[in-house]
């Protein structure tokens, strides 16, 4: 949104809003873990999925559900139907992976959805009688690469690691090579395998990324037109557009990716718990 | 218009530049490891404090759906039951008063047949009686009649003659005089 507001000057470069400054400098040399606008988008949606998580799913329970426990079991039959159950092969590995898959859906849905909310959370600031303030923007932590490929390398870890754990490294990696193959093709297919499996990797973090940069560039280019040309009758058509995406992104993209991601996530590790399930 | 937005375009893909291009895919391990924490602990936060207890109330509904499916299910059963027993109790009642009835009227009817049958035996015997008792008056009144037939006709003689008669003498004469009498016709000449 700074970077709207930014194009009345005639410099409009929407990108800008995903650049990360540090608001706070923790660099220890062979990593840098300073504090930007992302982490504080992170942290912001963690604090919220814990508080909607508990609000849901926690307090006033009883045999006979108010609106808010409905809706509480509502996420949770979701994702412990659509999800665990129908990809994970047996009670043991629902037990152990749902609340994983939960939180992954709960957490990415929040972080979309605090994307498309307006907050005073930006790199710029403007001045209202002497008092320095920040600038209102959007912007989503999940629109940024590292973002959901460190939730990517988590899930890729977990699948592997489960793999090995209920069949052993050797019969595992056995599974991989579909049976019937000649010896003389095992090697290619099994390197074959190993590129697919980290394609997943990027598939799984790149789609979630992609997706919700895409949305936030679409909303600030439309919005950003009437600033670029400074005419106000682009409003006629920027604004209804720009709207029309951004009732898109919130009712639907939100949605879809984290739930895409977390039935993902289940697939995954369902199909390494048990290669031929 | 066409122009207008082609030009725009053209305006937002020079003012990319590829310092901030990049950025768009930069991968950066700090904020990686930022995303990892914050979301496991995210992650075992909801676990400890907010599935569990959500979970305990879908399984206890479950259970209490299940009970009450149950409960259901054996009620349906019992008042079949208590339908059926309901049933043959109301075929019983009827086959019960059914017999009654049919006793009752096996009973009134023999009841009716008796009396009618006593009512019948009392009149006979009661007729019988009264043709014993018409007969032994109507025998007695006859030996009063020739009684005093003899005694007038033994008047008569001792007049006609002059003399008394002994006591066998008037026992003959009366026998004789009896014998002589037809008293069957004049019972029936009155």
């Amino acid at each position: 949104m700074s970077a709207v507001l930014a194009a009345g000057d005639g410099d409009f470069e929407p990108q800008e809003e995903f650049v990360l400054h540090p608001w706070i400098d923790l660099d220890f040399g062979f990593i840098d873990l300073s504090v930007n606008k992302a982490v504080v988008y992170l942290l912001v949606g963690a604090a919220v999925t814990v508080i909607l998580g508990i609000w849901l799913m926690r307090f006033g329970l009883s045999l006979r559900p108010s609106k808010r426990q409905t809706a509480g079991e509502a996420v949770y039959e979701l994702v412990y139907t659509q999800m665990a159950e129908s990809s994970l092969p047996h009670k043991r590995a629902i037990r152990t992976w749902f609340p994983y898959i939960a939180a992954l859906f709960l957490f990415i849905w929040v972080v979309n959805i605090i994307g498309f909310i307006p907050l005073p959370i930006s790199d710029e600031h403007f001045y209202i009688a002497g008092v320095k303030l920040p600038t209102w923007g959007i912007y989503a932590a999940t629109a940024n690469l590292s973002v959901t490929l460190s939730l990517a390398l988590l899930t890729f870890v977990g699948t592997h690691a489960e793999g090995i754990r209920y069949n052993g490294p050797i019969k595992y990696l056995k599974s991989w090579i579909p049976a019937g193959v000649p010896t003389a093709l095992v090697g290619p297919i099994f390197g074959l395998e190993i590129i697919s499996q980290f394609m997943r990797l990027i598939s799984l973090s790149v789609r979630l990324f992609a997706n919700m940069l895409a949305g936030h560039m679409l909303i600030l280019v439309f919005i950003g037109l009437i600033f670029i040309f400074e005419s106000i009758a682009l409003v006629i058509i920027a604004i209804p557009v720009g709207t029309i995406i951004y009732i898109f992104e919130v009712a639907i993209v939100v949605t879809i990716q984290a739930f895409v991601f977390a039935l993902l996530t289940a697939i995954y590790l369902g199909g390494a718990i048990e290669p031929d399930h | 218009m066409k122009d207008a937005l082609l030009s725009a375009t053209v305006l937002a893909q020079e003012t990319v530049s590829e310092d901030t291009g990049s950025e768009l895919i930069k991968v950066v391990p700090g904020l990686m490891v930022w995303t990892a924490v914050v979301f496991l602990i995210t992650f075992f936060i909801l676990k400890k404090v907010a599935f569990g207890r959500i979970s305990g109330m879908i399984e206890q509904r479950r259970d209490r759906i299940a009970e009450a499916l149950d409960e259901a299910d054996n009620a349906r059963t019992e008042a079949r039951a208590l339908l059926e027993e309901h049933r043959q109790l109301i075929a019983d009642a009827r086959s019960q008063a059914n017999e009654v009835l049919a006793e009752a009227r096996r009973q009134g009817d023999a009841q009716r047949d008796r009396v009618k049958a006593e009512a019948s035996a009392d009149l006979e015997r009661r007729l019988e009686e009264n043709a014993k008792t018409i007969e032994a008056e109507n025998r007695k009144l006859l030996e009063q009649v020739r009684r005093e037939v003899v005694e007038l006709t033994l008047i008569a003689a001792e007049k006609v003659t002059g003399k008394t008669l002994d006591a066998d003498d008037q026992r003959r004469l009366i026998d004789e005089a009896v014998d002589e009498i037809d008293f069957d016709q004049i019972a029936r000449s009155n």
